[in-house]
């Protein structure tokens, strides 16, 4: 039922109110920019929603609105972040626009439909009020379960100024509880008060509501990791009621591990986590291993969690059976190592960035002689500050994540990799610094510490070279390799640390080391005798220990460092060291299952290859449908609502009733161009206030009503000549654009009533 | 249409007179005539309340009774009286007379404005005097201040055009009319007229101070020698006639009713309103809509005269909840859904 409107005032005072509530929600939630868009946007809607209740916009329009806006604030954040059309903005400012998108459109809708129920039924206030009062309790609903130093902002301001902040939040806690029994008490209704009773129950047990009673990530793992036991439990032939029993004390054991490790605190979590027993009882067969795995991959922070996936597309085995992942290369000499050149980026063809919306290219052009391309696909498990790739890649393109909850990233990549082994009798006779490259670049490649050891050192094992090959770059460098391989002794106890130059503490010293001392030793050796070198850091993975299919599991371990250098008209070619004294035990085999798994995950088969087993398939919004549904739908409508413009403006001149249709047809034109009849209006107090601009419409008006309700039968010929008088008045007394806007309006018929 | 070319024509004005140029049968000249006759007699004796004349006009020929709300020396008196002497009455009926007033005080018995049986010794009988109800236009001052059952007896006479004195009835001329007043203000010792009373009255008309020009022109006229009317008095015998015509001949369509139901139906079930209005006022609203749609020159009902009378006829007849506001407004906001229906239905083939 229709109530008495509210004041401007109070109207006013709502609406900053329902803006503040707002703030107060977005606190901690989104960027100052989207909190500064929603709270404007919520002031509009709320000054909207007064005005067109007070102009009576119909209730069906309004909740239509209201069910648009919200889905629109639904739709509208991830339209954003994929959407290419907005290609200007990067990644951080694309996820700002969507959070202002998205919050803005939330706070515009809600405080529209509050303010229009609550000025047109009163009892709709109740719920502005929780709204405000829940938005209270959404910012200091952290402070539950004692945790005193929740909101953090009002914590820290508190202990600054030397108050406790538990009885700062008490305070708050009862101004919010007042006012909610205020609420209450204002109410006169018996209704209203239920209501507003029910409410602020509701309210009360949303506060108090504990948020550990939700599963939290470890406890999904737990029933993730019980899921794919049971599966390979069941492939392997077991009966089901034993797979069941067994799974059930397998996911009560990692739930009550998730508890245990939750109780020491939420920032403790998956520390200090035992990796799960290879091989537990019950697992039989080849895939509980797989799964005694995977548990163990998840819930500890060992060095050998599978980092990445790689899918390749082609079939390619590398020269040396060892596949090369790069992520940095380090070729600054910054007087004490060789480290990421972050000034000059003369390492034009490495690619140093995510792809975002489209593709990135290398700088740098590779021989067709001597590297072959191969696609693969690469789905990242572990952060990286760069994108991990086969060496040398030239072009990274963003890609679909199959599994969000299981790949941080995806990406395409084309790698030119090297075609050729690095004895190859057509590498030899070529310089190592191109007759292109600039002094800076050439001495970037060929700057190493100022160490004359080096020198000596580098002279000296190329002094019985074949004078025929003395001045070659590959021979030269194959004689240092071929030192350090024979000579140096491969162990992760010798670090040489706290020294100045640990590379000369390896080089002369007692040659132990591991890969980096390895990869910067032969670095410098080869810059002592010109050769352009640099050191690449990535991931090596050796052929012999993983699998046969196109998937290739990256663990941890297998990070690895090794020098390129660089050979005129070839490129960078990786010059990897393999010393041939060693203490350390051969590297693990990578485990087959899980590589097979998690590479039919990467390429789409979210079952891991068990399609039999049904695992939910995570629910993803069609973009791209629904955007042409909604261009489609768009036309259309538009089309239709042309068509019926048309037809009502031309079906008066023929046919029965044509008086009638000509009157709804200026009627339509007069809505169409903003001078139609609002809700309330009799016809003749709407012909009398645009009497101004269309005199005619009154006389015009009269005859209609006499016709109409009257009952009169007069001449047509009168009644149209009115017509033409109001079409003609239309054309000379509106200004051209609103003529023009009247004709291209495609809905001005719509409102005629 | 030559007036609606003229952009100088206040709005109101345009409106009022909308439909004077359409051809007009004679009886739709006759009662128009008799209404404007009355009318120029009347605002030639008050000046500043056309829309009061107008309502009472409305009342006095479809039928019914006002009740005017206003305070004193605001110009009642005069404009019953300006009314009463208006009329001319039927010689043939020297028992009647065209105005009389009543002075409500809490002393005053039925039978002081019915009449009384007084025994005639000559002829041994019981003749009956009439009363001063035996009028055509009857003011009554101050109604709420006598006692309920002498408003009873005046509600009778106002509700079936007739008195029962000793249980024999005396019917009242066809012509009878009551303006009634009350103070809003001074209501210690009072007896306020219930509901059910009020639903007798046509209209309960708040009358407001007058504008500061129309008083200026009262003083400036106070003292002058009262100049003659310029308007003929008008008989009672074609006041009663251009009633029967305007009940009978102006046209009331289906949608007026519809209108009228749902408005009050809205007003019944509006949470703000403890009563609501009665079917009575939808049937006395009927007549009342065709008077005001002859005075603005048709013989057809619009939603203007719909939305014009809505307010007093209807918010005097409502009793609020503690709190619920103006009734006038409740009507206000009742009225626009089933008047925009009215509105629209124009539209349809």
């Amino acid at each position: 039922m229709n109530t008495p409107f509210e004041s401007r005032l109070i109207s006013t005072i709502k609406a900053i109110l329902l803006s503040i509530a707002m703030t107060i929600a977005l606190w901690t939630q989104t960027s100052p920019t989207a909190q500064i868009a929603a709270v404007a946007l919520t002031l509009c809607g709320a000054i909207l929603g007064r005005v067109l209740a007070a102009k009576e916009l119909k209730l069906s329009i309004a909740i239509g609105v209201i069910w648009l806006g919200f889905l629109m604030a639904f739709i509208g954040p991830e339209w954003v972040r994929n959407t290419s059309a907005l290609p200007f903005l990067d990644a951080r400012n694309t996820l700002i626009f969507s959070d202002c998108v998205g919050f803005g459109l939330l706070g515009l809708t809600m405080a529209f439909g509050l303010r229009y129920l609550s000025c047109r039924w009163r009892a709709w206030s109740v719920f502005e009020a929780a709204v405000v009062v829940g938005s209270v309790i959404w910012l200091f609903r952290q402070h539950q379960n004692e945790r005193i130093d929740r909101p953090r902002f009002l914590a820290d301001w508190a202990l600054m100024q030397g108050y406790d902040p538990t009885s700062i939040i008490m305070i708050i806690g009862a101004v919010v509880g007042g006012v909610a029994m205020g609420m209450v008490l204002y109410q006169q209704s018996v209704r209203k008060l239920a209501l507003s009773v029910i409410l602020l129950g509701a309210l009360g047990y949303w506060y108090s509501w504990d948020q550990q009673d939700t599963p939290d990530f470890c406890e999904e793992s737990c029933l993730d990791q019980t899921r794919l036991f049971k599966a390979d439990c069941l492939a392997s032939g077991e009966d089901e009621s034993t797979c069941e029993r067994q799974a059930e004390e397998k996911e009560d054991a990692c739930i009550q591990k998730c508890e245990d490790q939750g109780g020491q605190g939420e920032d403790s979590q998956g520390q200090g986590k035992e990796p799960g027993e290879p091989g537990t009882p019950g697992a039989p067969g080849s895939g509980g291993g797989v799964t005694d795995q995977m548990m163990r991959n998840e819930s500890n922070s060992s060095t050998n969690d599978p980092v990445a996936v790689a899918i390749f597309h082609q079939d390619y085995e590398p020269p040396n059976d060892i596949l090369y992942f790069r992520q940095q290369v380090l070729s600054l000499y910054d007087g004490k190592r060789l480290s990421i050149d972050t000034v000059n980026e003369f390492d034009e063809d490495v690619i140093r960035e995510f792809p975002y919306r489209s593709s990135i290219q290398a700088g740098e052009n590779l021989s067709e002689d001597f590297h072959l391309p191969i696609h693969t696909s690469m789905y990242l498990m572990a952060d990286h500050p760069q994108p991990v790739a086969l060496t040398s890649s030239v072009e990274i393109t963003p890609t679909k994540n199959p599994a969000p909850h299981k790949f941080l990233t995806a990406y395409d990549v084309v790698s030119w990799v090297s075609a050729t082994p690095i004895h190859d009798m057509r590498l030899l006779g070529r310089a190592s610094i191109p007759s292109d490259w600039t002094k800076e670049k050439a001495d970037h490649y060929l700057a190493y510490a100022d160490d004359p050891r080096y020198e000596s050192l580098s002279n000296e094992l190329v002094r019985d070279i074949d004078p025929r090959y003395a001045d070659d770059t590959l021979v030269k460098a194959l004689k240092i390799k071929t030192y350090l391989e024979k000579e140096g002794f491969y162990t992760r106890k010798e670090r040489h640390a706290g020294v100045d130059d640990s590379t000369a503490s390896f080089l002369f010293g007692n040659l132990k080391g591991y890969c980096v001392h390895f990869a910067n030793a032969a670095a410098h050796l080869f810059r002592s005798q010109g050769i352009a070198s640099r050191v690449a850091v990535g991931y090596a993975v050796q052929g012999r220990l993983r699998g046969n299919g196109s998937a290739v599991l990256i663990m941890a371990d297998r990070a690895h460092a090794w020098p390129e250098i660089h050979i005129e008209g070839v490129g960078w070619v990786p010059f990897d060291i393999y010393p041939e004294r060693s203490d350390e035990p051969p590297g693990d085999i990578v485990p087959q299952d899980l590589e097979s798994l998690l590479g039919e995950i990467a390429r789409g088969d979210l079952s891991g290859g068990r399609a039999d087993e049904a695992i939910e398939t995570p629910f993803e919004m069609p973009w791209t449908r629904i955007q042409t549904f909604l261009i489609v739908l768009c036309i259309l409508l538009l089309g239709m609502a042309y068509f019926v413009k048309g037809w009502r403006k031309v079906r008066g001149l023929f046919g029965s009733h044509r008086t009638v249709l000509t009157y709804v047809a200026l009627q339509d034109s007069l809505n169409g161009r903003g001078l139609g009849r609002w809700y309330g209006e009799t016809r003749d107090q709407h012909a009398l206030r645009i009497r101004d601009i269309v005199p005619s419409l009154t006389p015009l008006t009269e005859a209609h009503l006499r016709r109409q309700i009257g009952g009169r039968m007069e001449h047509d010929d009168d009644f149209f000549a009115l017509c033409t008088d109001v079409r003609r008045e239309l054309r000379t007394n509106l200004p051209l654009w609103k003529t023009i806007l009247g004709m291209i309006n495609p809905i001005g018929w719509w409102y005629t009533k | 249409m030559n007036e609606w070319d003229d952009n100088q024509t206040a709005p109101e004005d345009a409106l009022s007179t909308m439909g004077n140029s359409m051809a007009e049968s004679a009886g739709m000249t006759h009662a128009r005539s008799v209404i404007d006759q009355i009318g120029d007699r009347i605002r030639q004796d008050v000046m500043g309340r056309d829309d009061v004349i107008e309502l009472v006009m409305v009342a006095l020929f479809a039928g019914g009774h006002v009740l005017l709300e206003d305070y004193p020396g605001s110009g009642k008196t005069t404009l019953a009286k300006a009314l009463g002497e208006s009329i001319e009455i039927d010689e043939s009926r020297t028992d009647l007379s065209d105005f009389r007033r009543l002075q409500f005080t809490p002393d005053l018995l039925p039978s002081d404005i019915t009449g009384v049986m007084i025994f005639d010794p000559k002829s041994n009988q019981f003749h009956f005097r009439r009363g001063p109800l035996f009028a055509h236009v009857v003011l009554v001052d101050e109604i709420n201040r006598t006692s309920p059952k002498v408003q009873a007896a005046l509600l009778e006479s106002m509700a079936e055009g007739q008195v029962t004195v000793d249980n024999v009835s005396h019917q009242l001329d066809e012509l009878f009319f009551v303006i009634a007043t009350q103070n809003p203000l001074d209501s210690i010792g009072t007896y306020p007229l219930p509901v059910a009373q009020l639903d007798r009255f046509l209209f309960k008309i708040p009358m407001v101070h007058v504008s500061r020009t129309a008083e200026l022109e009262v003083l400036e006229q106070w003292g002058q020698p009262r100049l003659p009317k310029q308007s003929a008095k008008v008989h009672r015998n074609e006041v009663v006639r251009a009633r029967q015509w305007i009940r009978t001949e102006v046209k009331v369509s289906a949608g007026v009713h519809e209108c009228l139901v749902d408005t009050a139906r809205r007003i019944r079930e509006d949470e703000r309103v403890a009563q609501g209005v009665s079917t009575r006022s939808l049937v006395q609203a009927i007549p009342a809509l065709q008077t005001l749609a002859v005075i603005r020159g048709r013989d057809y009902i619009l939603p203007d005269d719909i939305e014009r009378l809505s307010g007093p006829l209807f918010s005097h007849r409502m009793t609020m909840v503690p709190g619920g506001g103006d009734p006038n407004l409740v009507v206000k906001e009742a009225l626009e859904a089933p008047m925009d229906v009215l509105v629209r239905s124009s539209l349809r083939r």
